[in-house]
């Protein structure tokens, strides 16, 4: 999956995915904003972004996480990131943000944190 | 199989250097010195991982020659191997054949008696497009100078950062360019960003990203120079004369 596109999917009537392309930055950052913003005005309390595809983030992508992530949780929902890199979980711990996001290692564990159960 | 040797004298250095390959390796160059040849040229084309065994062959190897009176050549040095000798001090140590393995244009003599070819300059257009593309010459170079993932991937974001800053901030438009010099030292890679726009000092802004206020007030934007300040080791601010900046980026860089 060499885009920088992303595909989007509700997962149940409470969760809502989003799989990134292989670039988060300044070009579709805000792209990211609004596809999280209009789940959100939908009612979908988690918001499950799936990294796996994820080979850059910019401070943009950051932003534009940052910048939706607490209408989640003040709707007792979040906004949870999946399958990171080691090199983008790097990024995010070194700016200190790795215990303020909820990360997860696969997307399995990121829907179990929704309340979805795997078949 | 022993190590191939041609009529030039050549003799392959083993890839995997285990005990009976550096037995093999040493059989062969003795075989090599007893018939007294003016040059030895010792391939390397195989060490792209060089290890500590690598270099005690090598070793040994200029021992063996220099007391024998054989001038011996290394041939085909990877840049690592380069950078392995650099760090231990033992590049003057050897002398080099031409290489064939260096980007084209930089197959020079005069290189090697300056070991790792390690900087250069462009001026980038100040829009994305030229941006990207500075981008992808610039991991080709760390990716020639043999930066690990990780550096490679914290040098690449902080060159994204500066530039989309300058592109989005210093007024420059998609005509001006600015000038970008990239010089790898044996422990660090400076940058230097060089632009006309409005004067802004990147250094003195802060580190620190506050996520619960940033969240909570929906901050979208300005995250950037904190990025760029946590991934750097050291920033450097000047003005260009009276119009323009001068930032200067030093990273500690390792394979």
């Amino acid at each position: 999956m060499h885009t920088a596109k992303f595909e989007e999917q509700a997962l149940a009537d409470h969760a809502f995915l989003i799989v990134l392309g292989y670039m988060l930055d300044n070009n579709n950052a805000e792209e990211l904003v609004r596809a999280i913003s209009q789940a959100q005005e939908r009612n979908y309390k988690y918001i499950v972004v799936d990294c796996e595809h994820l080979e850059f983030l910019s401070s943009a992508g950051v932003g534009a996480i940052l910048g939706t992530i607490e209408t989640s949780r003040e709707n007792q929902g979040d906004i949870i990131l999946c399958n990171l890199s080691p090199t983008i979980a790097h990024v995010l711990h070194v700016l200190d943000l790795h215990d303020f996001l909820t990360i997860t290692g696969n997307r399995q564990e990121a829907l179990a944190i929704c309340g979805i159960k795997q078949g | 199989m022993s190590p191939a040797i041609n009529q030039n004298r050549t003799i392959d250095v083993p890839a995997k250097p285990t005990a009976e390959a550096s037995k093999e390796f040493e059989q062969t160059l003795l075989a090599v010195i007893a018939d007294h040849p003016d040059l030895i040229l010792l391939d390397c084309a195989a060490l792209q991982r060089v290890i500590s065994s690598h270099i005690n062959l090598l070793w040994t190897a200029n021992t063996l020659c220099r007391e024998a009176g054989i001038e011996l050549r290394l041939l085909n040095p990877s840049p690592g191997l380069f950078r392995i000798l650099s760090i231990l001090d033992l590049l003057h140590a050897f002398s080099f054949n031409e290489m064939e393995n260096f980007p084209e244009g930089q197959s020079d003599k005069g290189i090697l008696s300056i070991s790792l070819p390690k900087s250069y300059s462009e001026e980038v257009s100040a829009e994305m497009d030229a941006i990207n593309k500075a981008i992808a010459r610039f991991v080709s170079f760390l990716t020639y100078i043999g930066a690990g993932t990780t550096t490679m991937h914290e040098l690449r974001t902080i060159y994204y950062e500066i530039a989309t800053n300058i592109r989005q901030h210093s007024g420059l438009t998609v005509s001006d360019k600015f000038r970008v010099d990239i010089n790898a030292d044996f422990d660090q890679i400076i940058m230097t960003f060089i632009d006309a726009g409005r004067t802004f000092n990147a250094a003195v802004a802060g580190k620190h990203v506050d996520a619960n206020i940033a969240a909570k007030t929906r901050k979208r934007r300005g995250f950037g120079l904190a990025m760029i300040h946590r991934l750097a080791n050291r920033l450097e601010y000047q003005p260009n004369n009276d119009k323009g900046n001068i930032l200067t980026v030093y990273k500690k860089w390792c394979k």
